[in-house]
């Protein structure tokens, strides 16, 4: 992702808010170093719309907020609000401009002040900007209490924390609408909440929105809640933009990466969704303060290629009013919803092959010990990431070198180009950046499993080798630092090897759902296309496991 | 079918064979209360639940409903001088909540092991993580410091630790969120626990990064056929990962059923309304969400009858005088605390009636479905 | 490393202002008295005498050279003469650095048995009473701290010393016995003897003031989630509190301990008159008293330095205690 650019800017005159090219930066101590905090980033809202802002922490959707409110300082670009310049406005001036900017936090009791009545709280803003006279003040106060279900009789005279936090919530949003503003920036308003009571406070910032014709930004973690919510969707990520829609195609059709792994670590509420989940996107963000060089996600994409290291990509429509800022955008080929998508989970022969993380993991050191040289169980976060399986073949076949040459800390064992040598064990680099360093002999057994240890009920072979990939053009790489975390693939079963069903089917029937509620652990997320049977791929397998160290 | 759903079920089926005597963990008429200045609260009121080895149970609840304190009690984590404790927790046989703080001491880490829910809190922030594993292992495991360190070593890898021997040597704050969540669940498991507590253990942490965690648990439970209690507030969570789930309200299991039955066919006006809060993302963007209306009970002084009728849409004269027990329903191992439960004639005309007399929470489920 | 390089280019920055300052104060209240320094050291003096002594003092200098003069002297341990001559004797006297030599590590000696003692019995109670928060223990305990942090030095010391007097019994001195061996080697019978009512006088406020701080930081790290993981681990109590506990309960007391050296050095003043102890506390009023400018100044520019060396010391020490503040400064 990582993107910048700002062709998805709708014409400058229509917007209420209009971010070019933000940057903020924090210094870190005396370092001199700099948390990118938010980078390049370019973004509008439209009168009445919900923008909603999503990203894990750190992405820098936050600060946005916070430097539209001018409560951070923009280090570069500029914030037009109303064709009002607000980075440049001096005291006075942005002081006329507040009351039309109004900001509710995430944790509802802290963010109001515990001294004052709920009263006060909410004609604050009517005192300071001098809104009306003294009855006036107070009739809007009890208005706007009413419209968010908080009787004023009652709680008027209270102080917040007699209030639950959905309560609280509520005086907030009464407090931001008393002055009528014309923007109001929602900072994860309804993470600290419980879900019943989420819903009650985003039905009523639905109704606060239309009854008082207000344009919104809403900052939140949880896509659900957002999609919920907007009318545009903007995906962050390492302080800068992703991708940029309408929720409805945004989630239906992710056309980065990261926004497809972020749908896909949702843990649906239905048991008999196919575990997309499963897929999810190894690794974890990288530090801001030397985020990676051309596009910010590369390190964890699993279609990165050079020039994802290189150029950082910009923002892009793939289809109407659908921008992307990435290299290899995904689509193009029938993808759905992910919850829905059950079916499309079909691998796309070839581009597991593409996601070819480093492997730092790699090293023999690392074996841990285990039972007996078993079958290697695949550990989850191996498995292919279904959104890999959704890039559209059409995609340029990308490059396993681009990571594989971040050698191995293994001094006798280069694996790049081992992929290829070896195409019967799966080279399915989720699972296996090489084929798996096998269990070294016990000499570090695991620490004492449970005494009598049955057979756990675990389908060892959950991912079926591969068939040969395309071979993958050998390029020579300048491999990408190895920020990727992966989970040592140094788990064993101890289970004997399961008795095979007959013949693997072909993936694409992968979407049965009546399977166990057991879901195996490592599911292929993606399966051969080609019907090789379990029997033979099995030994296979476990060859691959034994052999590998000695390599 | 795919070869992935058909092993699994045969795993399932073999474990189900599997010859074991008796449930692992069996908590009955479990009730914790703490002693406050208003009064007893009744934080878990009388649950009951049995677990089999190597399977989980979901524990699904909002704040307040008593789900942590639910976990903690069993494993008998709370401060012993302000809580009341009755009823049994039954850990192959023994019983928990009359146990010694000796005799829990030998149990905890060894046969039943917690993960907490913020990573960033739950591992000392002075100590190495090297030592804050080895210790646990030492306490438990007659060996020398050289093999507890191969222990812990290997522990770190398992868990998916990259560079897990330069890690031992670190300090819980140069981890991210994710890596110390996972030195937690190699603590957790170090001494191959049977029963293994996650309260919350994703809720900290980012989505990506929820969904590793995650997988990880389900794999070391496998893996080392851990019986798991997974307490939640997300339904999502558990939908996938837990084999029997347990919907608490206010300190009570108000529906408990295998996962897949409770999805299917949830009794429980709570359990429902629960689910029809979550925003969905199959669902077109600005769907109307049916909140629940209210608040839950004051645990200290709760309402007579059925503790959600104050909420509930259905609710009858019967709800507000009689609690209701916990009644089988006709799917198995499926029992819910309702008299109207959801999706009967009963329950249909209860909300009929309610919505021609108006009340708010039946009329506001008009618009809904 | 470049953390520790400014660390100590601020100390030193630091002591030239506490000497400076220590130099200048005299100097200031005599030109606000008007009476020379030559005046108070020989009162009696001829004009020659003193023209003598404010030759050897270089007191024509200008005021910054006799500064550094001063601290560059001080600095290879020459702090000038104790003048002991009040005529025309006036530049006779003995070497302020010897009298401080002497008595220094009588006063450096009774601080450490202070602080030993006063940690000894503050860290257990703390712990304990943290540990059983709220028990009658605790509370007993509580309210006993509370009164001796309401007890100043110079009481207990008087107390201790009426005690003694009266329990002749005991063995303990009322006050200081010359012996041959001086400054006491630490640790002996004799030096335990001649120090304990001392040593006791000046930790009572401290071992309250140490063992409230501890138990509230230790009741709130109790309440730690990482507590509840040590626990659930099946770690006994025991090595739950000491291990996990008080090692990141300790920092305020380690704070607190730096900066109640300037307390404890007020209060070994009083402390070493009311048993006549020969410390430089004792020297240091004796000198104030006669007026000897000079060896004030010197005491006072050495308690200063000691204060600022062991904060110094104290902020090394945190970051042995919390890895946390040494990554942190890593980074900065």
């Amino acid at each position: 992702m990582a993107g910048s650019g700002t062709a998805h800017l709708r014409p400058a005159g229509e917007s209420v808010l209009r971010i070019e090219n933000l940057l903020v930066e924090f210094p870190v101590g005396r370092s001199g170093l700099k948390v990118n905090a938010v980078t390049n980033v370019s973004i509008d809202v439209l009168p009445g719309e919900t923008l909603g802002l999503v990203g894990e922490s750190g992405c820098g959707k936050s600060t946005m907020g916070k430097a539209v409110m001018q409560l951070v300082h923009a280090t570069s670009g500029s914030v037009l609000f109303e064709g009002k310049e607000l980075t440049t406005l001096s005291g006075g001036d942005l002081r006329e401009v507040r009351p039309k900017l109004q900001m509710i936090f995430q944790d509802p009791i802290s963010s109001l002040n515990p001294r004052r009545r709920v009263r006060d709280i909410v004609r604050e803003g009517l005192d300071i900007w001098k809104i009306g006279d003294k009855a006036e003040r107070a009739r809007r106060v009890d208005d706007v209490l009413e419209t968010v279900g908080i009787d004023p009789a009652v709680a008027g005279p209270k102080r917040p924390h007699e209030f639950s936090g959905g309560q609280c919530q509520r005086i907030s949003i009464a407090r931001a609408v008393a002055t009528n503003p014309k923007l109001i920036i929602c900072d994860e308003p309804v993470s600290a909440l419980d879900v019943s009571v989420q819903a009650q406070i985003l039905n009523l910032l639905e109704d606060m929105k239309r009854q008082y014709g207000l344009t919104l930004i809403f900052i939140a973690h949880d896509l659900a809640v957002v999609k919920n919510v907007s009318d545009k969707v903007a995906v962050m990520y390492l302080g800068k933009l992703c991708e940029f829609a309408d929720p409805d195609t945004l989630y239906a059709e992710p056309a980065h990466p990261y926004t497809a792994a972020l749908l896909s670590a949702i843990p649906e509420p239905d048991p008999e969704a196919q575990r997309s989940e499963r897929a999810g996107v190894g690794g974890e963000i990288p530090s801001p303060l030397s985020p990676p060089s051309g596009c910010r996600f590369r390190t964890r994409c699993p279609a990165a290629t050079d020039i994802c290291a290189s150029d950082e990509p910009m923002m892009r429509e793939v289809r109407p009013a659908h921008f992307v800022a990435c290299h290899h955008p995904l689509g193009d080929i029938t993808i759905t919803a992910p919850a829905a998508n059950t079916a499309s989970a079909a691998p796309v022969p070839g581009t597991d092959a593409t996601v070819t993380p480093p492997a730092p993991w790699a090293a023999p050191e690392v074996t841990p010990a285990a039972p007996p040289v078993l079958t290697p169980e695949p550990t989850a976060s191996q498995t292919p990431p279904s959104f890999g399986a959704d890039l559209p073949s059409a995609v340029p076949p990308p490059m396993p070198p681009a990571f594989a040459p971040s050698p191995p800390p293994v001094a006798a064992a280069p694996m790049p180009p081992a992929f290829a040598p070896d195409p019967a064990p799966p080279v399915d680099s989720w699972l296996t950046p090489a084929p798996a360093p096998a269990p070294e002999p016990a000499d570090v057994p695991l620490p004492p499993v449970v005494d009598w240890t049955p057979e756990p009920p675990k389908p060892s072979v959950a991912h079926a080798p591969e068939a040969p990939i395309a071979p993958a053009p050998v390029v020579d790489p300048s491999p990408p630092p190895p920020v990727f975390e992966a989970p040592a693939p140094t788990v064993f079963e101890v289970a004997a090897p399961p008795s095979a069903p007959d013949g693997a089917p072909p993936a694409s029937e992968v979407t049965d759902s009546e399977g166990s509620e057991f879901p195996p652990p490592a599911p292929p997320a993606a399966e051969p296309p080609t019907a090789q049977s379990l029997d033979t791929l099995l030994p296979s397998r476990s060859k691959g496991g034994t052999i590998n160290p000695k390599r | 079918m795919s070869p992935r759903r058909r092993r699994s079920n045969i795993g399932t089926e073999r474990f189900e064979a599997a010859p074991l005597d008796g449930p692992l963990l069996e908590v009955k008429d479990l009730k914790t209360a703490f002693k406050t200045a208003r009064g007893l609260a009744r934080a878990v009121d009388g649950v009951t639940f049995s677990l089999e080895r190597g399977r989980t149970i979901g524990i699904v609840g909002e704040s307040g409903s008593g789900k942590s304190v639910l976990s903690r009690s069993i494993m008998g984590l709370l401060p012993r001088n302000n809580i009341v404790r009755s009823g049994q927790a039954l850990l192959e046989g023994h019983d928990l909540v009359t146990a010694s703080d000796e005799q829990l001491r030998a149990l905890w880490g060894a046969q039943m092991a917690m993960v907490f829910q913020d990573p960033m809190t739950s591992l000392n922030p002075v100590m190495k993580i090297g030592n804050q594993i080895t210790e646990v292992l030492r306490q438990h495991l007659d060996i020398t410091k050289d093999y507890s360190r191969e222990l812990a070593l290997a522990l770190l890898q398992s868990v998916g630790i990259p560079e897990a021997e330069r890690r031992l040597n670190e300090y819980p704050h140069q981890m991210s969120g994710g890596m110390r969540q996972r030195v937690v669940i190699a603590i957790a498991i170090a001494c191959g626990p049977k029963l293994l507590f996650a309260d919350e253990p994703t809720t900290a942490l980012d989505v990506t990064v929820q969904a590793q965690i995650l997988d990880l648990l389900q794999e070391q439970q496998r893996e080392r056929f851990m019986a798991m209690i997974l307490v939640t507030h997300d339904l999502g969570v558990v939908a996938t990962r837990a084999d029997d789930i347990a919907v608490m309200y206010a300190g009570r299991v108000v529906e408990t059923a295998p996962t897949r039955t409770l999805f299917r066919a949830m009794s429980h006006p709570y359990t429902e309304a629960l689910m029809r809060s979550i925003p969905k993302l199959a669902a077109p963007s600005h769907t109307r969400l049916t909140a629940i209306g209210g608040r839950p009970p004051d645990i200290i002084n709760p309402p007579t009858g059925c503790q959600f009728s104050p909420r509930c849409p259905y609710v009858q004269d019967k709800c507000r005088a009689e609690e209701p027990p916990l009644i089988d329903s006709a799917e198995p191992h499926h029992a819910y605390r309702c008299w109207f439960p959801v999706g009967t004639p009963e329950n249909r005309a209860a909300l009929e009636s309610n919505q021609r007399a108006g009340v708010a929470s039946a009329v506001a489920m008009m618009g809904a479905n | 490393m470049r953390t520790a390089f400014f660390k100590i280019v601020r100390l030193v920055i630091v002591v030239f202002i506490v000497t400076f300052l220590s130099f200048s104060m005299l100097k200031l209240q005599e030109a606000a008295t008007g009476s020379t320094i030559i005046d108070k050291v020989a009162p009696f003096g001829s004009p020659a005498a003193k023209a003598k002594l404010r030759q050897q003092l270089h007191l024509n200098d200008p005021f910054f050279m006799q500064y550094g003069r001063w601290l560059g002297n001080a600095a290879s341990g020459d702090f000038g003469l104790k003048y002991t001559g009040t005529g025309d004797n006036a530049s006779i006297g003995t070497r302020v650095s010897k009298i401080v030599g002497k008595e220094l590590p009588v006063s450096i000696e009774l601080m450490i048995y202070a602080q030993l003692l006063a940690l000894i019995i503050a860290l257990p109670l703390g712990i304990f009473t943290a540990y059983k928060n709220g028990s009658i223990f605790d509370r007993v305990t509580n309210i006993v701290m509370f009164a001796m942090l309401a007890m100043p030095a110079f009481l207990a010391a008087l107390a201790l010393q009426i005690w003694a007097a009266k329990n002749p019994n005991a063995g303990l001195p009322t006050q200081y016995i010359g012996v041959a061996d001086f400054p006491l080697t630490p640790f002996t019978r004799e030096n335990l003897t001649q120090m304990l009512l001392p040593t006791i006088s000046l930790a009572v406020a401290q071992i309250a003031v140490y063992m409230r701080l501890l138990r509230s930081d230790m009741i709130a790290t109790l309440q730690e989630d990482f507590i509840t993981t040590a626990k659930a681990k099946g770690i006994p109590p025991r090595r739950v509190l000491l291990r996990h506990a008080f090692r990141p309960s300790s920092l305020t007391l380690l704070t607190v301990a730096g900066l109640n050296v300037g307390a404890l050095i007020g209060g070994a003043i009083i402390v070493e008159q009311i048993f006549n102890l020969p410390g430089i506390g004792y020297e240091l009023v004796r000198s104030i008293l006669g007026s000897q400018v000079i060896e004030t100044q010197a005491i006072i520019a050495i308690i200063a330095v000691i204060y600022v060396l062991v904060n110094f010391l104290v902020d090394i020490l945190y970051t042995v205690l919390d890895p946390r503040i040494r990554h942190a400064r890593a980074i900065a």
